[in-house]
């Protein structure tokens, strides 16, 4: 119901702004008015008005309403000059709202004000010319200001031309009558309608310029109007919100179609790392659980990409178009500066492009901060190829085995050059660097097989430096993990092996740490403890602090006078060229299993 | 005989191009060593200990008397340059070649310096060795210095030369007080040089003294 | 008529010469060879990756095609593009003097880049390097076996060329201006030249810098950079980019004053926001300098730092859009006609936009961390290097044309050439965008084969892109010999190098101009740019 009701509503919406109406609309102002039913507007944009309509000027000459629009627009005001409150009100709208515009009368617009009371001078009107002007404050704009009178049959004429209805009210000897003015072109059409006693000057000025054919107006004009547009229901110009919104809508559907169509599970046929149409792979699916994400912001700023790429476009075809020199077309008034008009096209989509960047880069650091109880891995890259190694000990190469739906955090280093680990279909990518340890994380959504590539490049075989990851169903992993640990390698590439802390125990004894961290880390006098030392705040003999984090371990080993511990001296030796990039995993998550008061 | 070249209308205006212009190339080469002494700082930030023991093997005295040798040719400079603004060329060519002589005296002092640190084994590479535990740390303090240094040198020795050039230009009324825009770019060549020293000589020497 | 170009035939006259022109065209030749070493070295890649297997060349010559490719567009085509060719042909005359301020050392500039770019050549030729153009340690001070040292040194001594061309243009735009010609009234191209020479001059000496400590390194096994060594490969980086960014802008400002130059006189128009468009380019050569960590988010370097470097990005596209706005907005109630140069500086426009948003996605840092060294990079700043500053670079070849060699090119082949050169280069690269994000990385030389359909159509748009390029060689070639004889002022342009004769005499002006107007003084009554004869052949039989 509610649906239909809506999609009812949009079809009414599309027809009525498709539709310039010349129909009646109520007026807003005077319909209250429940005495004079017949006072009030009738629209009636796009009709021509009779140009024969006869009138007087202020000199009492008879004119044609033809001589007085002299090829510009006009402002067109019906009233009477002995109107009490209503008329008196109008005209100071008119001419305050006129005050505030660039363009000027005579120049670029003509006001014609007419009096609906045949009984009126041009004696009074030409007195009353003289107070406006007064307020005009812009001398030497008497020739466009025209205060007219005329017969009664002439002005009912022009009044019902305009859909002006008024009547006369013998009881007070007034006239009953509706505010507001109208706009004319120079042809003599119905323009513009503004109701009330007082017009924004925003509305004059874009009614003027759409009145002229665009022939007046500036640059910022064109663009104000792209934004604003006119609501003949209210007689003012509105936010085109309607066609932005209906845009934005278009677009986000667009944008959720795409975005659902790489969330959805794989149909067996398809290729589960690819989005394709007609054979052309377009997007890739994401499996991890910062990708939808990821792939929302990227759409949605593609779209705000495309926006201002179509405007530009638009304006660089239009503007080539209608203004090839070939062409002849209204050239006046090429305003060559608007500095508002900059700042504008500046300022806004900055400021839609801020908040692209603050989204980013939210996601940027929870992609930098691995959740704790992660599952860890180790990462070592060397030319050219992948070494992995489970938290049980299990090694790997070139293949990953990971369980879906937990975090994994990487603990990566390169034996050589600079190699970067990139999985796409997870959107996560890191450089790993030799001589420290860097971390990333991720966690895989789905069951599959995903794509490893090196992304830095490191010599000859660059390209051939990839692999795969392999999200499995937990249970599946650790039955995997099982088989790999214990009953021998369950792939080509799997090496069983002692678990990591086994063999780093026996590396701890072998290379006589021992002998000054005491055994099982338990410390002496001549180094420090290393039981639950991991993740704990060192105090350092320089005064400073450091957190024992992989890194300082790491540095502690191949470069012990780099960070002393205080109140012991300097007497490591460096284990730099005497432990392998394997033998520092090993060793450090040995240091990591060490708990306080752990036996050898 | 005209100093005035083809391009520009008159002297004065070829006078503050080539004035400009020595200041835009002093501005390429303080970028150019500012990448050497970020380096520095860089290290000195991650490796305290190994700078700090660079600083205290480095020979202060070498340092001092070159760093007031080389402020003496600075003020010699800027007598000569005043000299020639009053077109005297004698006692402009008397003024630059003291600043030369001084500045090869820097050069001499800082040859010596070299040797001393080759015979201690200081010159990286190969044949570099030190007993102290971060001696790989210690060898790139060495690196920058000598590259610091080195290219100093370089530019102190093609400021000699130039100078010299200038020196026997003007004993020659080459310049007056009309022409002497090469005297004055030289001058804030030879400045320049100064003051990249006078950065420099705190950097490797005095940082880590007081410890 | 005497002019610049018959005064002496003799070989020495032009390998002595210290007329700026002349030394303009000395470059213009010479990088144009440069450019042919690294188009050629673009087609094998781009043959290469016709297929998913390596079965064209070797992983090794992959590597080294590719190496060749960057070193020598970047350093010795792109960079010395406009700012040496035009820069050296039009600065003088645009600002109505008589030369630069230091001809000598502009001829010396020339001579610096031809032995930095033979050093670099002998290296290619030698056996190649097989390093990226990035040089990233420690792969290229300790792993490489190639021949780095000569590569580098050759980019070494053809910096100091950078910075003697930058120094003197700085010194002559401050200077030697004609009597009249405030900042304010100086044609945009000047104020870019201006900017770009800014770069130059603060940039070019850090890369020296760093190429030097990294020669070092090398030679003498001293870990500056090297882990293993002790020293810090982001370092390197950080010194790298510190350069290698503001180089982007080096190679992409000028370009938006050639367009700024073709877009007023072809629309009949002063360009719209002449001030904001001048100050733009001043903000670039700024912010340029500190957005050089927008290269390094995935790193290793801080969550913190590459939040401000990507903020400071975002903020480096307003004088961009800027510009493009403005253009935009001087063809309205312009009176436009499409003549060759018009036709490069649309496609310039709207391609630099393309490159220019897309920048603002690599800027986003989570976006970027995807999409990061991917072919959707390599997409990106193709749209701006060869989609705009070649574009501007050829558009304001054939703009300036008649005053360079006295002739007029033949009008359609010009277009045909201009449009055919727009296409092939989207066909080229706008697959690459798609690449990218599908994860594709780059410097690979085998890729997983569902890759292969958007890597043919980049390759066949890569053969029609090539065609885009030869053309103009030929046309303009032989319309040194067979074009019709130009005018002084053949686009009836404002501006005081179209106010001597085509082409002009050595010290450009018979009478030194004086200067009452500001630039693009173009009004209604101006008349049209002349139409030249559309047959190309009507005067060669």
């Amino acid at each position: 119901m509610r649906g239909k009701h809506i999609i009812f509503n949009f079809v009414v919406l599309l027809v009525t702004m498709g539709a310039n109406p010349a129909g009646a609309f109520p007026a807003p102002l005077n319909a209250s008015s429940t005495q004079f039913k017949s006072v009030g507007w009738d629209q009636k944009l796009g009709v021509q008005v009779p140009r024969d309509i006869r009138l007087r000027d202020e000199q009492g000459r008879t004119v044609p309403l033809a001589s007085l629009l002299t090829s510009k627009p006009a402002v067109l005001v019906l009233a009477y000059y002995g109107c009490p409150n209503l008329c008196t009100q109008v005209l100071n709208g008119v001419v305050d709202g006129l005050r505030q515009l660039p363009f000027t009368a005579g120049e670029a617009f003509t006001v014609l004000v007419v009096s609906i009371d045949p009984r009126e001078t041009p004696q009074l009107a030409a007195e009353k010319k003289k107070v406006y002007l007064k307020r005009y404050a812009r001398p030497g704009t008497e020739p466009g200001w025209r205060f007219l009178t005329g017969s009664a049959s002439q002005t009912a004429r022009l009044a019902s031309a305009i859909g002006f209805r008024y009547e006369y009210d013998s009881e007070s000897d007034q006239y009953i009558h509706p505010g507001g003015i109208t706009l004319l072109t120079s042809e003599g059409k119905i323009a513009r309608y503004f109701f009330g006693v007082q017009y924004r000057a925003r509305d004059l000025r874009l009614g003027l310029v759409e009145a002229a054919q665009h022939r007046i107006g500036s640059l910022l004009d064109e663009a104000l109007l792209l934004c604003y547009h006119y609501d003949p229901s209210q007689g003012r110009y509105g936010p085109a919100i309607q066609s932005v919104t209906r845009w934005l809508g278009v677009a986000t559907l667009l944008a959720l179609g795409l975005l659902f169509n790489s969330l959805r599970a794989p149909r067996p046929k398809d290729d589960d790392r690819l989005w394709s149409f007609l054979g052309f792979p377009l997007f890739p699916l994401g499996a991890s659980t910062v990708s939808a994400e990821l792939d929302l912001i990227f759409i949605l700023s593609l779209i705000l990409c495309l926006l201002t790429l179509f405007a530009v476009f638009a304006a660089l075809t239009y503007f080539s178009v209608r203004y090839r020199a070939r062409n002849i077309t209204d050239r006046s008034n090429s305003n060559p500066n608007a500095t508002l008009l900059e700042i504008v096209w500046t300022v806004v989509p900055l400021s839609v492009f801020m908040m692209l960047f603050y989204w980013a880069s939210q996601l940027y650091f929870t992609m930098n901060t691995p959740p704790p109880n992660a599952l860890e891995i180790y990462v070592i890259g060397k030319q050219w190829m992948w070494k992995f190694q489970h938290p049980t000990g299990v090694r790997e190469i070139n293949e990953l085995h990971i369980p879906v739906g937990r975090p994994v955090r990487l603990t990566m280093t390169s034996e050589d050059v600079i190699h970067s680990f990139s999985v796409p279909a997870f959107r996560i990518k890191h450089d790993i660097l030799p001589g420290r340890y860097m971390t990333t994380w991720f966690e895989a959504t789905r069951v599959g097989e995903y794509q490893l590539f090196c992304t830095q490049y490191c010599g000859t075989m660059h390209a051939a430096m990839g692999g795969r990851i392999i999200a499995m169903d937990p249970n599946v992993y650790a039955h995997w993990l099982d088989g790999a640990g214990h009953a021998g390698p369950v792939t080509s590439t799997t090496t069983p092996v002692a678990s990591q802390p086994t063999r780093g125990r026996e590396l701890f004894r072998r290379l006589g740490c021992v002998a000054c961290h005491g055994p099982g880390g338990a410390g002496l006098a001549t180094g420090p403890r290393l039981q639950g030392l991991f993740g704990s705040t060192v105090r350092l003999s320089n005064g400073t602090t450091v957190v024992a984090d992989e890194n300082y371990l790491r540095e502690s080993i191949l470069v012990p006078t780099a960070k002393v511990v205080q109140g012991f001296t300097p007497l490591m030796p460096s284990f730099q060229g005497r432990v392998s990039e394997q033998d520092l995993v090993d060793l450090i998550s040995y240091i990591k299993a060490l708990k306080l008061g752990q036996g050898g | 005989m005209t100093h005035l070249q083809e391009q520009y209308d008159d002297l004065e205006q070829q006078h503050e191009a080539a004035k400009l212009g020595m200041w835009a190339f002093l501005a390429t080469e303080v970028l150019f060593f500012g990448g050497l002494i970020l380096a520095y700082l860089v290290y000195r930030y991650l490796f305290p200990e190994a700078f700090r023991q660079g600083s205290k093997e480095m020979e202060v005295a070498f340092g001092c008397i070159n760093t007031a040798v080389l402020l003496t040719s600075s003020l010699f400079m800027a007598l000569a340059v005043q000299a020639a603004k009053v077109g005297k060329g004698k006692t402009v060519r008397r003024l630059l070649v003291l600043t030369a002589l001084l500045g090869a005296v820097f050069l001499g002092l800082k040859s010596l310096e070299y040797r001393n640190h080759i015979r201690d084994h200081k010159f990286p590479g190969a044949a570099f060795h030190s007993e102290l535990p971060h001696a790989e740390q210690l060898e790139l303090f060495y690196f920058i210095y000598f590259a610091a240094t080195a290219l100093h040198a370089l530019h102190l020795t093609v400021g000699c030369a130039v100078v010299l050039v200038i020196a026997w230009r003007a004993g020659r009324g080459a310049y007056s007080a009309d022409y002497h825009s090469p005297v004055e770019v030289t001058g804030l060549y030879w400045h320049f040089i100064d003051v990249v020293w006078i950065f420099l000589f705190p950097l490797f020497y005095l940082l880590g003294q007081a410890s | 008529m005497r002019n610049y170009l018959n005064e002496d035939y003799r070989l020495s006259s032009w390998l002595l010469t210290r007329d700026h022109k002349r030394i303009g065209l000395l470059f213009m030749l010479s990088i144009t060879g440069f450019f042919v070493i690294g188009g050629l070295a673009a087609t094998i890649i781009r043959l290469e990756l016709m297929t998913p297997a390596g079965d064209v060349v070797t992983a090794d010559t992959y590597n080294k095609l590719f190496t060749m490719h960057g070193v020598t567009m970047v350093w010795f085509f792109l960079i010395p593009s406009i700012p040496n060719v035009l820069g050296n042909f039009l600065i003088p005359m645009m600002i109505g003097a008589r030369d630069l301020a230091f001809p000598r050392l502009n001829l010396a500039s020339w001579y610096l880049f031809m032995l930095g770019g033979f050093v670099t050549v002998y290296a290619l030729i030698r056996g190649g390097v097989d390093t990226g153009w990035t040089f990233y340690t420690p792969f290229s001070t300790m792993f490489s076996n190639t021949h780095v040292v000569p590569a580098l040194l050759g980019v070494f001594i053809a910096g100091f060329s950078s910075i003697l061309t930058g120094l003197n243009f700085i010194i002559t735009i401050h200077k030697m201006r004609a009597p009249g010609l405030t900042w304010m009234r100086l044609p945009l191209f000047v104020w870019t030249i201006y900017a770009t020479s800014i770069i130059l001059v603060l940039a070019t000496p850090v890369l020296a810098c760093t190429v030097g400590l990294l020669l070092l390194e090398r030679i003498f096994h001293v870990g500056i950079f090297d882990p293993k060594l002790g020293g810090d490969p982001l370092l390197f980086q950080h010194l790298f980019w510190f350069y290698s960014h503001p180089a982007v802008y080096i190679m992409i400002l000028p370009g938006m004053g050639v367009t700024s130059e073709l877009i007023t006189c072809f629309s009949r128009k002063p360009l719209f926001g002449y001030r904001a468009v001048a100050y733009s380019s001043l903000a670039i050569a700024i912010i340029g300098f500190l957005v050089w960590g927008h290269h390094m988010f995935v790193s290793g370097q801080s969550v913190y730092a590459g939040m401000v470097f990507s903020f400071l990005s975002f903020l480096v596209s307003i004088p961009s859009a800027i510009k493009v706005f403005n253009w935009t907005a001087t063809l309205y109630k312009g009176r436009i006609t499409f003549h060759t140069p018009m036709l490069y500086a649309l496609g310039f426009v709207g391609l630099f936009s393309i490159g220019g948003l897309t920048g603002l996605l690599l800027a986003a840092l989570a976006i970027d961390v995807h999409v990061h060294d991917t072919y959707f990079v390599i997409a990106h700043f193709h749209y701006i290097m060869v989609g705009g500053m070649v574009s501007a670079y050829l558009g304001g070849i054939h703009f300036w044309w008649p005053k360079m060699s006295g002739r007029l090119y033949p009008e359609s082949w010009g277009r045909f050439a201009a449009v055919l050169l727009f296409f092939g280069f989207n066909l080229t690269f706008f697959p690459q965008f798609i690449l990218g994000y599908l994860g594709m990385p780059r410097r690979y030389h085998e890729y997983p084969p569902e890759f292969q359909v958007l890597n043919v159509m980049s390759s066949l748009g890569a053969t029609i892109l090539a065609a885009g390029y030869i053309l103009p060689l030929f046309y303009l070639g032989w319309s040194l010999k067979y074009g019709r004889v130009a005018p002084a002022n053949p686009w009836n342009a404002t501006g005081l190098e179209w106010q001597t004769a085509s082409p002009p005499i050595t010290h450009n002006f018979e009478v030194m101009p004086e200067v009452t107007a500001g630039a693009y003084a173009y009004t209604e009554h101006t008349p049209l740019p002349l139409e030249v004869a559309d047959d190309p052949f009507a005067r060669a039989v």
